[in-house]
């Protein structure tokens, strides 16, 4: 070999060792011991073994104010590149804490869009892991910029490429609105916070003394802002989480979710034993939703936040599909602020790549109550009435117990677009439970009446008769049928098969203005 | 192990592989491969790992 052939490959060879170095064993060893990964490490429990593939290693900061051209290292604080999930490709930034905290510089920025472009031109799901400390003060209106270059595209992107973003560090401020944008925010337990001003603003500004975790970890944005998709341990299991999900999605909204063949079951004969006829009475959904789809394929998203309703991926006869079913454990089942918020973007999600949709309905109500109406109920209620009427996807819905008045209108109703609504035989649907009916259009014959228990009992009985049941609603056509318990998995997949090749195309517009 | 012993047992894995004889390799190049920073770190620390697959979700 000659040796300016050698001494060229020493010098690479050097160069990626420089790089590979990161911030160095100090800062590595720091990043171990808060039990974080480093930014490669991340990148290698994202992607199948062997197959990432880092770009624009080697892109440093042009900044010098403020001492920065002594401090700038290779890579800029973000590894980026592509490999591939379940062998399909993606691609993905992470960000590294252990260089110059993770900050958001220009250069950093570009080496984000830039793999945001790559995954855009790939028609790939995009994976942002954010670890840093938010923009760079030394580089000033350049970093800032930069967000919104990377807020940009999330937009552009949004509906086109599954984006998933993976809290696993501080995300504070601007940076916040990158993962807001995109369809799913995971977060691990320990290390993770997402806030638009941290604890010390909070104190300066309002005199409000709140620790990190409480301001913005992964359980209040879980539970309460409802802000987290999904909460994991740690690092590892979180990066596990998403390729978890990515199973169930399609690469983009011109591709269908891939077929995974997995282990059927029909359950369905427990179901008279889950489910109280007394309407009354909660069970748990979830335990109904495994009685038909694929063993162990139900992954539920928001798990810990707005409890009334459940939502989530699954498979049936290895085909994905999203369930959003009403969960009378909490709330008895109702409709809230929240609710809505977390059942209609979750529908959005699931129209936008081409994932069937499945409700189950056991509704009495939108929650009553000033603080639901001055919170705006009307507006976000009417999100789920909008994001069920645009959906082109095929939609089937099974009424299971109580559909009670605008509640059931907004679960799928029949007039809202569901192409397929079964019923279970104790299904009641109406304007309302008949307790309120009847003190409603009773109040005079009940007031009247000599004996007026006896009357309101008599009024009960016959409106229970008339409307607490699925029959008039089936001959009306509201419902397509009533079926068995024992007969949902078989009704629900043959729904399914008969609606694959759907193909509902809705006027040209620039979008649909959806209450926000 | 010695590094002989490792590229002999390595030529002798390509030859069965190619169903030829040993004799018939010719070794080029080669580079060692070491453990990954993630494979050090969860040994290191005695974490329990296994990274997701489809099939996980068919048990």
């Amino acid at each position: 070999m000659e040796q300016q052939w050698k001494s060229s490959i020493d010098d690479l060879n050097q160069r990626r060792e420089n790089v590979a170095a990161a911030g160095g064993p100090e800062r590595i060893a720091k990043q171990h011991d808060s039990g974080k990964l480093t930014a490669r490490e991340r990148m290698e429990a994202l992607f199948d073994d062997g197959t990432f593939v880092e770009i624009n290693d080697m892109i440093t900061s042009r900044a010098t104010d403020f001492g920065m051209d002594k401090k700038k290292r290779p890579g800029d604080g973000v590894v980026t590149g592509y490999g591939y999930i379940h062998g399909r490709i993606a691609f993905a930034a992470s960000q590294d804490f252990t260089v110059g905290g993770g900050s958001l510089g220009e250069a950093q920025a570009m080496k984000i869009c830039r793999a945001m472009d790559k995954a855009m031109e790939m028609k790939a799901p995009f994976i942002s892991i954010n670890d840093s400390g938010g923009a760079r003060i030394e580089e000033g209106i350049d970093g800032l910029s930069g967000y919104a270059d990377i807020f940009y595209r999330n937009t552009i992107a949004s509906g086109v490429i599954p984006q998933i973003s993976v809290i696993l560090g501080p995300c504070a401020g601007g940076a916040c609105y990158s993962p807001a944008i995109t369809d799913y925010i995971f977060m691990a337990e320990k290390n993770s916070q997402m806030y638009i001003t941290g604890p010390a603003v909070v104190k300066s500004v309002t005199g409000e003394v709140i620790s990190s975790a409480d301001l913005g970890g992964a359980a209040v944005h879980s539970s309460t802002s409802g802000v987290a998709h999904f909460v994991y341990p740690d690092d590892l299991s979180c990066l596990n989480g998403v390729r978890q999900l990515l199973g169930y999605l399609p690469q983009n909204n011109q591709d269908r979710p891939m077929r995974v063949e997995g282990r059927t079951r029909d359950n369905c004969a427990i179901i008279s034993d889950l489910v109280p006829v007394d309407s009354r009475k909660p069970y748990d959904v979830r335990a109904v939703i495994d009685t038909f789809v694929d063993v162990n394929s139900f992954f539920e998203v928001q798990a810990n936040f707005a409890k009334n309703i459940v939502v989530g991926f699954a498979r049936l006869d290895g085909e994905t599909i999203g369930i959003i079913a009403n969960q009378s454990q909490c709330m008895a089942g109702s409709l809230e602020i929240n609710a809505s918020d977390k059942a209609a973007r979750f529908i959005r999600f699931c129209d936008c790549f081409n994932i069937p949709l499945l409700t189950l309905v056991d509704v009495p109500a939108f929650l009553p109550g000033s603080q639901q109406e001055h919170g705006g109920i009307i507006r976000h209620g009417a999100k789920m009435l909008f994001a069920y009427s645009e959906a082109t996807v095929p939609k089937v819905g099974l009424i299971m117990r109580k559909a009670y008045g605008g509640a059931y209108i907004a679960m799928n109703s029949k007039g809202t677009g569901a192409d397929v609504v079964y019923a279970w035989p104790i299904a009641e649907i109406a304007v309302m439970g008949a307790s309120g009916a009847v003190s409603i259009i009773g109040k005079k014959a009940i007031e009247q009446a000599e004996d007026p228990q006896a009357k309101k009992e008599e009024l009960l009985d016959e409106y229970n008769k008339k409307f607490m049941n699925p029959y008039i609603a089936a001959e009306h056509g509201y419902v397509d049928e009533v079926i068995l318990p024992e007969e949902t998995r078989e009704k629900i997949a043959a729904a399914f098969r008969m609606l694959k090749s759907k193909d509902r195309v809705q006027p040209a517009k620039k979008h649909g203005n959806i209450p926000l | 192990m010695e590094l002989e012993k490792v590229l002999a047992m390595a030529v002798a894995a390509v030859a069965e592989e190619n169903k030829t004889d040993v004799k018939r390799v010719v070794v080029r190049s080669f580079r060692e491969v070491y453990k990954s920073s993630l494979e050090e770190y969860i040994e290191k620390n005695n974490i329990t790992y296994h990274k997701y697959q489809l099939e996980d979700s068919k048990a």
